[in-house]
């Protein structure tokens, strides 16, 4: 079934961009570690979004399934209460290293071992697993310290996170800080572009059977905390609660709650193609369109189809609409 | 250079990369200037998977409700579409195609 070399292609797609934004990262002088937790959570989204059978999806054993795969899993499988363990390993993982020059890769660490934990046994309770972290996180620590200068960087950043994470203590200052970093026209660019893709693309989802639906609302949430990425991200919240007001009445939570003043440009109806509110989409490239009284002809390539929580590709596409 | 279009960002693999990279950006982790590299390299990987590694043909039939063109752009709203790829078929209520210019302005 076309459906599944969608995996396939994903993969190849996510490797291929990785590998080639590397220069960027070293260009403006971003750790590998981040570049390796965007992977990781790009990944964990795009398996929990069920549009494709990826392979180690259901066969826990598969060698495929490396650890960010199993990280992904482990959400999946216990949604609620990795947070508090994640952020106890990691919290702990500093207080016994003071000195320590790589909280980022300590955490990352705890991380994969507790992904790898929940591969070897996925009802592991909860003190078992958090011991485990706790030993294994500073194995890697001490083995193999990574250069600091080039760690110095992403440090400071990463340094907050576990102390962060599960406890909603600062999620305010962080944002400023990012906000003074990065340049703000940027920022705001960013964030309208942003807005715009998801806006469609939830547009798109919400007309996906509501099991489809509640798996996604849960992925953003663990993926918040478990992966230790955004805690601070006070957008996260009402993201979630936007994903799951989204069958009510999807334009009215889209606007209410999506948060930032940057966020009401009137593009909805643009999107939707007016009144069209629900929908499934094919994003494509046409070759030829043509129309003999109410008769379509098109043909189309290169296209990404989402029905019915599925994604579906194609290399050539041929369209037989009656108007 | 070529160019690429923005299209498939609009997808599952593009908005999980796009949440991603939000990520990393509110916790300071990149600058939306290298997020924005980031799709970019986005546009040209899917563009070039989705029309040298793919291979499946798809045919669609329907009743086209809506279409429209602008900008160099079709969308086409099919009611009740029939998707028919190699060993596989599906329906929906309604489904929107959106499609870009195969033939890139500049060509």
């Amino acid at each position: 079934m076309s459906n599944s070399i969608v995996a396939a292609i994903y993969r190849y797609v996510i490797d291929d961009v990785v590998r080639n934004v590397q220069p960027d990262f070293e260009g403006h002088g971003v750790d590998n570690s981040v570049l390796e937790q965007l992977q990781r959570s790009w990944e964990a989204k795009i398996i929990q979004s069920r549009v494709a059978a990826f392979p180690g999806e259901d066969s826990h054993a598969s060698e495929y399934d490396h650890a960010d795969r199993s990280a992904a899993q482990g959400d999946y499988h216990s949604p609620s209460d990795h947070p508090s363990i994640n952020s106890a390993a990691s919290l702990a993982a500093i207080m016994n290293n003071p000195e320590s020059v790589a909280p980022s890769a300590a955490s990352l660490a705890s991380l994969a071992q507790s992904g790898r934990g929940q591969l070897l046994d996925e009802d592991d309770d909860d003190a078992d697993n958090s011991d485990s972290q706790l030993h294994y996180s500073h194995d890697p620590y001490h083995s193999s310290p990574p250069p600091p200068q080039s760690h110095s960087r992403t440090n400071n950043h990463n340094r907050h996170i576990p102390q962060n994470d599960g406890a909603a203590d600062s999620p305010l200052s962080q944002p400023h800080a990012a906000a003074t970093n990065a340049d703000s026209n940027a920022m705001a660019e960013w964030r309208k572009l942003r807005d715009s893709r998801r806006r469609a693309y939830k547009t798109a989802i919400a007309s996906i059977p509501p099991a489809a639906i509640s798996q996604l609302d849960g992925a953003s949430d663990d993926e918040d905390d478990e992966d230790d990425e955004d805690d601070a991200d006070p957008q996260q919240p009402t993201a979630s609660a936007n994903n799951s007001a989204i069958p009510d009445n999807p334009e009215v939570a889209a606007d209410d709650l999506i948060n930032s003043d940057l966020d009401d440009e009137d593009e909805d109806d643009e999107e939707n193609g007016g009144d069209e509110d629900i929908e499934h989409m094919v994003l494509c490239q046409y070759d030829k369109v043509t129309r003999s009284k109410n008769k379509w002809k098109c043909v189309l390539r290169d296209g990404i189809m989402l029905v019915n929580g599925r994604d579906y590709l194609f290399q050539k596409a041929t369209g037989d609409f009656e108007w | 250079m070529p160019s690429y279009y923005k299209l498939y960002r609009t997808s599952t693999l593009g908005a999980a990369l796009t949440d991603s990279l939000d990520e990393l950006i509110t916790a300071g982790h990149i600058t939306p200037q290298l997020a924005v590299q980031v799709l970019e390299q986005y546009d040209k990987s899917i563009s070039e998977a989705l029309s040298t590694k793919v291979k499946v043909k798809a045919v669609m039939k329907g009743n086209l409700r809506t279409y429209r063109f602008c900008d160099d752009v079709w969308t086409f709203i099919i009611k009740n579409p029939l998707l028919k790829f190699d060993h596989e078929i599906t329906t929906a209520d309604k489904i929107k195609i959106v499609a870009c210019n195969s033939r890139r302005p500049g060509e």
